[in-house]
């Protein structure tokens, strides 16, 4: 299954705006929102970033901002998945969903 | 300090010279974009108020864990659960502090950053341009309203 395919279920998680996927060096793999550069620079440096700090623990990073929708960012199958989330939108409860989602794509019992 | 373009997110880094009367005052290294914004310049935290903010982080329910890091300076005091040493803490602060910094680079309006890592939620916030605080739940969020008196604390009132 296509990257695109495989992570479009994203965009219908409760709380989930939208979504962008994209590899270790920042460049685009898929996505449903329009991302500017350094957005895309950011979710890979800094997913880089807590994958060398957490290794196989780290979970995912949470950006929260004033009075706009989060962003959150998860390791996923080599990628890393950005996620914002709309306004107002409960993050922790997104987050949660996002993850089930994540360990159902890998395999990983629930 | 270290300042971000409002035009295109690169991380600038100014001498104290560059801000005056509360305004940093830079051409963008990368854009060369003339930014003029004000800024909240306060001094670093002394070690006592350091500790002033370590001990009511801690007195507070699901905090486990507390430090400040400081951009030149590294860990300026620490309260965290045994079995880290200095360096693990630093390298702690290191990666976190990096890791909002990079989040600063797409959003300039940046209000906080939460890494999960394991069971534990590492809250940063940055309280000045330069200095930074770490709190440490066991999955909890931060108790209400307490984020909002750090800056006080800091300053020892």
């Amino acid at each position: 299954m296509g990257v695109e395919r495989l992570f479009s279920v994203v965009s219908r998680i409760k709380g989930v705006y939208g979504y962008i996927v994209v590899d270790g060096n920042g460049a685009f793999m898929a996505g449903d929102v329009d991302a500017p550069e350094r957005l895309l620079k950011t979710i890979s440096a800094c997913g880089r970033r807590l994958v060398t700090l957490g290794h196989e623990n780290f979970k995912y990073v949470l950006f929260s901002r004033k009075n706009k929708g989060s962003i959150l960012i998860f390791p996923a199958r080599g990628f890393f998945l950005g996620v914002v989330t709309q306004t107002h939108a409960r993050d922790s409860e997104t987050a949660t969903a996002v993850m089930a989602f994540l360990r159902v794509v890998e395999g990983k019992p629930r | 300090m270290i300042a971000f373009c409002e035009e295109c997110g690169e991380k600038n880094t100014l001498p104290p010279s560059a801000v005056t009367e509360g305004r940093a005052v830079f051409q963008c290294q990368r854009c060369r974009y003339a930014n003029a914004f004000p800024v909240n310049v306060r001094e670093a935290p002394s070690p006592i108020h350091t500790e002033r903010f370590l001990a009511a982080a801690l007195s507070c329910p699901g905090i486990i864990g507390a430090f400040l890091y400081h951009a030149e300076k590294k860990v300026l005091g620490a309260d965290m659960p045994p079995g880290l040493t200095p360096e693990d803490i630093n390298t702690l602060g290191d990666g976190l502090v990096s890791g909002y910094e990079d989040g600063l680079c797409a959003c300039p309006d940046l209000d906080g950053m939460t890494a999960v890592i394991s069971d534990k939620h590492f809250f940063v916030h940055r309280i000045t341009p330069e200095v930074y605080t770490v709190m440490v739940t066991a999955g909890q969020p931060l108790p209400g309203g307490f984020l909002k008196q750090v800056p006080e604390l800091l300053k020892g009132r």
